[in-house]
This record gives structure tokens, C-alpha cells and sequence, in this order.
């Protein structure tokens, strides 16, 4: 027996939606019905002003989160300011390097090589066995050291589908650190360790120590106006000697005044402030680490840490040599800057005088010397007195330092880097 | 797992006859589905999906390799990149195939539109660097100039240090031009080879971005320039349209092997069948006459976004 007749129908449910499909998207056409309209004077909506509800949004005040919603960076913003500022900090870099830096703090460089005076130092102190200390700092610092995290990708241009084993071991921001203790072998780790040895090297001048401050990790902020463009440095010091009494000057008045006639690098057809980070929301800031009527006020020696991992292109390619000069160039300039800030007022333009900076710029295996003259702060176009600047190429401390087989191995150790860094610690101290 | 939600589902509902139905085997599977339907309609089945999504048809300038997260505003910064294997992003199809895979290179964004003074002197900015791009053949140039930076496509003999030039001035001679400068058509004499030309003034550089290739300029016509495309076909162009002089970078590009089924997978391209395919046009094109002078002469009206209606489901 049949329970259902045949019906004998086509399932047309799926004609129906295609149709549907094809049919739910109409262009309107232009009837011209609306100019018409309005060329009669009858006023014309649309039809969603009409058609929709309008609803009212009652406020609701609700218990304030925990944590505070971080302001929106924009035009309400309590440090939002019209005029741009240029910022210049720790992970930014000079696109023309050097130039740009002495065209940003008129600055030039009288001589190459760093200032007799300071080569005089060199070999004057050392210590016993001072290369196997070194050494085993360096060790310690790039092989011994227990830090084991995940290091970044390496890439080789040459394959670019080669994906090497990731690395696991310390990170370049630590090994700098730690390496930086030798003067610190003069106080405790590279800058710290570095520079403890060379206070035991000093160790028999008691001012070594005790005529000395330390400062670590501090960040100075100077604004300054250079042709109508206002500039912030916002730069980290990772390590500063301070010392009693100042540095002596090496350029005398007669050579000051003779920077006059240098000429500073034309970058044409480029603006000294390209690559300085343009910003609205700023907070204009004078700060100087060290506070007014410290035992220890003037700068002697400051160590920049330079880590491949923070300091970078915006365009993503290595940085180059010329760019890390740049980079020591502006930090020592903000510091000694910052110092004459504090020293002779803000707003002061010649300075009554020269303030004098030992500095050191490394990621840990290049020492970049330099020694840095303040002279004015005046640095609105190129003429007039300028500030002084003397350096040294990179100088490697090794070549390569890791395990090879298993062994810790450093290869291609340079006594000079040490011997330099004592020279400049133990620059001031009696002989 | 999935027992246990039928199982908790079916005692949920009110009906014993559905928990009956749940039990014996054979309708398990429709009381399942419905019972999703029902309860969690997150996990509801798309019917028919197939037919009915429009999906988007290969060309009309679409890439459907990677989509580019720009900023707001331009940055020389390289940009991330979310590659699409061939597949339209709204309905994850298969549009183009044979593309997926490979190295996952960032994007640098070219500033196409090269502004320069109506009259004077040409705008001049200094090439910084020459670098390669792996989401493109020709290499680009980092350009800066005042305090901005940015990217262009670098021409055959362009190097570092370069002072290139931009005007937007036609003068009554006509521009012997250096390479990588950018005048508008109307300025440069016959037979300069150009690239990044403009297909409407102001639009930004459009056509001849291939490694090694270059346009010629035939003739002036008027206020219109004929201009020899890549391709041999000839088009004419509003004499106000910018374009850069010279011959793109990285000339040996067509010249240069693949080299292996791995490096060709490394491109981004999937494996090939090796089949003769007679009409798909892989294989080359029947020569015919060139197509006439194509007057480009003002840009195509926006078609009107269609007005999509719905039906509420019931």
C-alpha cells in the first residue's frame, strides 16, 4: 500500500536562490529624477534619515578599571603640542652618520686621532698581567657567561631560503654589558669590569677610587632650537665616570676660535634633520643625571653601549661606520651638553668655559674612542665658534670569541683597546 | 565527546520521541545536525556553499600573492605582508594557480608619485642606497631629499650618491634628462626611454615596472605623446603624465635561469605539470599585426557600487 502519492515536482528551492543572488544587486540607475526634483524646488531626503530609528545613548558611568586605559595619542592628548619636535634616542641613527652629527651640534674635527695629551697616557699605567685579566674577562663576558636565551634569526643574503638552527646563548645587549667591565675590572662587569681593572691598575693613587663617581644607566634629556627646528636628545649613558675636578681642555682658546674658518660638511640636497623622529607629543625636559652640588660634578669618561639588536635603520639595512661615529658624536654631545645646561644655565649660548668629555662607544668587541669639546651651544647656522671632536677609527678587542668544538677559544686579542681604556680612566690622576 | 553533547543535548530537549530517534543508529546523524542547529548554531553546517559566494575572477590588477598592511601615512619602514597562495581572502578559494609557497619577504612601499615644481628649478634629492626588493625584480634606490626618505624603482645605472631631478615644467625644447630624473612626457625628446610612466597626470607611475624594461618615446601629437610600451603596442598619453628616464635595474633578470624546481619554489611558485598545453597561451602567442594607437585619455567613470538587497531568513 502507498502511504505518499508522487508528486512529480522539481525541487525549484535552489533555482529560486541563485535567482536571488544574481537579482539582490542592483545599480541604480541615474533617472536624473533628483535634479529634477530639486530644480522644482521640492526638497529631497534621503531615505535613511527617514526610515531610521533614532536612538538616544544614555551615558553610563561605570567603576574605573583597574589598570587605565592608556590615553589615545592624538590631538587630546595633554603633551600634544603644535610645533613638531625633532627626537633623537637611544635606537635612532644619522641617515649621512658623522656629517649629519656635526652639522646637528656644529661641530668639527681639528686633527685626526685623539689629542696628544691623551696618546702621552698611553703604557703610563698598567697592571700586572693586565692582558690575562682582560682576556679572561672577555671569556667571561662572551663564553662563560650562563645567560641562555634565544638569540635572533641569522639570514644569509647569499641563500635566503637557508633556515640555520636557532641559536640559543647571550643576548648582545648582556655581553656588552659585561664586557664593558674591564674598566670596571676597574668597577664589576666589561663597562663595569673593564673599568675595575683599570682602577686597580690606578690603584696606587688613592684618587682612583675615591676621587671618582659612578653613574649607570642614566638617560639625559636636552632640547635644543638649531635653524628654527627644535631637537630633543633623549640618550641613555650607560656607564660615567665622574670626577672632582674637570677634564683639562685640549684645544686652547687660539684653536677655538680658529674653528671659525672650518667648514662644516654640506649635505645638500638633504636637511640635517632627516631620520630624527618627528613628534607632536613631547615634554620639553632639561635633565642632567649627576644632581647640582654633587662631591663629583664634572663628567670624565663616559661608555655608550651600541647593540645591533636596538640600534637600527628605519629602512632595516646594517648600520655603518659612519653611522656609529655619528651615534658616538650626538651621545657625547648630549652629555657634555646636558652638563653645561645644569653648569651654566639653560639658556646659555657661549659657554664661560669649554666643557671637555672622554667617550667610548662599543657593542662589546669595537671601542670607538673619541674626546668631545664643548665650546658653545650657539647652533644656528655654520658660522662662529664651533665645538671640537677627536677620534679613532673602530678598534676590534678580538676577532672571534666562542666555543669551536666544544672549547672556548678567543682569537685575535688586541692589547690596544685596554691600554687605551686605562689611558683615558687614568687620565687626571698623578703619575 | 561528540556523544556526550548529543547525549546532553537529547535530555535538554523536551521531545522523548527525538531522544527515541536519537538512540536507534541509523538516524543518529540527522538528529545530530539538528540538534547543532538548534543548540550551537556557531557550529551549523554552510550548505551549498559552493554556488553560493561570488568568487573573484584572476586580473582587473588584483594580487591575490599577498596582501600589504600599509600605514597611514608613508613610511620607508618595510611593511609586513600576508601571503595569500593564490586565494581570494574573502571566500579562502583558489583564484590564480600555481602561486604558494617561498620566502616571505617584507614589502617596501615605492612613493610612486613624483611631485616636482610647475616652473624653475627642478626639485633635486640625493640616492642614499641601492637595494633589493624580493617582493619585486628591478631593485629599488632609497632616495632623500629635504627630511624625507623614500623609495623609487632604481634605473640600469644608477648608484649611490646620485643627484636625481623632478619637475613637473614642459618646457618649449625639450629636456635632455639624466637617468632616474622625472619630467612629464611632454618634456622629453624623441627616442628617451623611460619607466614608471603616469597613465593619467598625477595618478603615480603605473606602467614599465619590470626588471630591464624600458618604454620609448615615438612621437608628439598635439598636447598627447605616443609612447612605444614593453610590449611593442603603442599608446598615447596626456603629455602632462610624469615619467622617470631611463632603462630599469637588474637587466639581467630575463636572461637569468631559474635554475632549479627548489628556487622556483623559493619565487613562490608552486610545481608546473611540464604538459604541452596548446591553447592555454603558456607557450607563446600567435604573431599578429599590433593593435592601433591607444588613446588614453581620461580615466574610466567609477562604476556605481551595486546596491546589495536582503531577504530575511525566515
Amino acid at each position: 500500500m502507498r502511504l505518499t502519492t508522487v508528486l512529480c515536482k522539481q525541487h525549484i528551492g535552489r533555482m529560486f536562490k541563485y535567482h536571488w543572488r544574481i537579482q539582490s544587486k542592483r545599480i541604480p540607475v541615474d533617472t536624473k529624477a533628483e535634479s529634477e526634483i530639486q530644480a522644482r524646488g521640492i526638497p529631497v531626503y534621503e531615505p535613511n534619515d527617514i526610515i531610521e530609528e533614532h536612538r538616544q545613548l544614555v551615558q553610563v558611568t561605570t567603576a574605573k578599571p583597574l589598570v587605565p586605559k592608556p590615553i589615545p595619542r592624538d590631538l587630546t592628548h595633554p603633551l600634544y603640542h603644535e610645533r613638531i619636535c625633532h627626537m633623537y634616542r637611544d635606537h635612532n641613527v644619522l641617515l649621512k652618520g658623522l656629517d649629519q652629527g656635526k652639522i646637528l651640534t656644529k661641530t668639527v674635527e681639528i686633527k685626526t686621532g685623539l689629542p696628544v695629551e691623551i696618546e702621552n697616557l698611553l703604557g703610563v699605567h698598567c697592571l700586572p698581567d693586565q692582558d690575562i685579566l682582560v682576556q679572561r674577562c672577555i671569556l667571561k663576558s662572551h663564553v662563560f657567561d650562563a645567560m641562555q636565551v634565544k638569540l635572533p634569526k641569522i639570514r644569509d643574503p647569499q641563500r635566503p631560503a637557508w633556515n640555520f638552527p636557532r641559536g640559543y646563548g647571550i643576548t648582545d645587549k648582556r655581553r656588552t654589558i659585561t664586557c664593558v667591565a674591564l674598566p670596571y675590572l676597574i668597577y664589576n662587569l666589561l663597562s663595569p669590569k673593564l673599568i675595575q681593572l683599570c682602577e686597580f691598575a690606578c690603584g696606587n693613587s688613592t684618587d682612583a677610587v675615591l676621587g671618582r663617581a659612578v653613574v649607570q644607566d642614566e638617560t639625559v634629556f636636552v632640547p635644543f632650537e638649531k635653524d628654527g627646528d627644535l631637537i630633543q636628545l633623549e640618550l641613555t649613558v650607560n656607564f660615567m665616570l665622574n670626577s672632582a675636578a674637570p677634564l683639562p681642555l685640549y684645544a686652547d682658546a687660539d684653536e677655538v676660535q680658529g674653528t671659525q674658518d672650518i667648514p662644516l660638511p654640506d649635505l645638500y640636497p638633504i636637511k640635517h634633520t632627516i631620520t630624527l623622529e618627528k613628534e607632536n607629543i613631547y615634554q620639553i625636559r632639561n635633565v642632567f643625571p649627576v644632581l647640582k652640588g654633587s662631591k663629583f660634578p664634572y663628567i670624565h669618561t663616559a661608555i655608550f653601549h651600541c647593540n645591533e639588536t636596538e640600534v637600527k635603520n628605519i629602512y632595516e639595512t646594517p648600520v655603518t661606520e659612519e653611522q656609529v661615529q655619528g651615534r658616538t658624536l650626538l651621545k657625547s654631545f648630549a652629555v657634555a651638553a646636558a652638563h653645561a645646561q645644569q653648569r651654566f644655565g639653560v639658556n646659555v649660548k657661549d659657554l664661560p668655559e669649554p666643557i671637555t668629555v672622554q667617550c667610548v662607544q662599543t657593542d662589546g668587541r669595537l671601542f670607538h674612542f673619541a674626546v668631545f669639546q664643548l665650546n658653545t651651544l650657539d647652533l644656528d647656522g655654520t658660522e662662529g665658534k664651533k665645538n671640537i671632536f677627536w677620534m679613532l677609527p673602530r678598534i676590534p678587542l678580538f676577532t672571534s670569541c666562542m666555543y669551536v668544538k666544544g672549547r672556548p677559544l678567543l682569537e685575535g686579542y688586541n692589547s690596544e683597546v685596554f691600554s687605551r681604556l686605562l689611558a683615558f680612566c687614568s687620565n687626571g690622576l698623578p703619575s | 565527546m561528540a556523544c556526550a553533547l548529543i547525549v546532553r543535548t537529547v535530555f535538554r530537549s523536551s521531545c522523548v520521541g527525538e531522544v527515541m530517534r536519537a538512540k536507534s543508529s541509523s538516524n543518529l546523524g540527522k538528529a545530530c545536525n539538528r540538534m547543532i542547529w538548534n543548540d550551537c548554531p556557531k557550529f551549523a553546517k554552510r550548505e551549498g556553499r559552493i554556488w553560493k559566494e561570488d568568487v573573484p575572477k584572476p586580473g582587473n590588477g588584483r594580487s591575490f600573492r599577498r596582501i600589504v598592511h600599509y600605514p597611514e601615512e608613508y613610511t620607508v619602514q618595510p611593511l609586513n605582508v600576508t601571503n595569500l597562495a593564490g586565494r581570494d581572502p574573502v571566500t579562502g578559494r583558489v583564484v590564480a594557480k600555481g602561486i604558494g609557497g617561498g620566502i616571505k619577504h617584507k614589502y617596501h612601499w615605492i612613493a610612486w608619485i613624483r611631485e616636482g615644481p610647475k616652473e624653475g628649478e627642478p626639485l633635486e634629492e640625493r640616492v642614499i642606497q641601492i637595494m633589493d626588493d624580493g617582493c619585486r625584480t628591478a631593485k629599488i634606490a632609497l632616495v632623500a631629499g629635504g627630511d624625507e626618505l623614500k623609495y623609487i624603482l632604481a634605473t640600469e645605472n644608477m648608484k649611490a650618491g646620485d643627484i636625481i631631478k623632478t619637475s613637473a615644467h614642459i618646457p618649449r625644447i625639450p629636456v635632455r634628462g639624466n637617468e632616474g630624473d622625472a619630467y612629464p612626457l611632454g618634456a622629453l625628446p624623441m627616442g628617451t626611454r623611460v619607466n614608471c610612466i603616469e597613465r593619467f597626470p598625477g595618478q603615480g607611475g603605473r606602467y614599465v615596472h619590470a626588471a630591464g624594461t624600458f618604454a620609448t618615446v615615438i612621437r608628439h601629437v598635439g598636447d598627447r605623446v605616443i609612447v612605444q610600451m614593453p610590449t611593442k603596442h603603442e599608446l598615447s598619453f596626456s603629455q602632462e603624465c610624469m615619467a622617470v628616464i631611463g632603462r630599469l635595474s637588474n637587466v639581467m633578470h630575463n636572461k637569468t635561469p631559474i635554475g632549479s624546481p627548489q628556487r622556483l619554489r623559493e619565487l613562490g611558485y608552486r610545481p608546473r605539470s611540464g604538459l604541452w598545453q596548446r591553447k592555454s597561451g603558456r607557450h607563446g602567442r600567435k604573431i599578429r599585426p599590433l593593435p592601433p594607437v591607444r588613446v588614453l585619455d581620461k580615466p574610466p567613470p567609477e562604476r556605481p557600487e551595486p546596491i546589495v538587497l536582503s531577504l530575511p531568513e525566515q
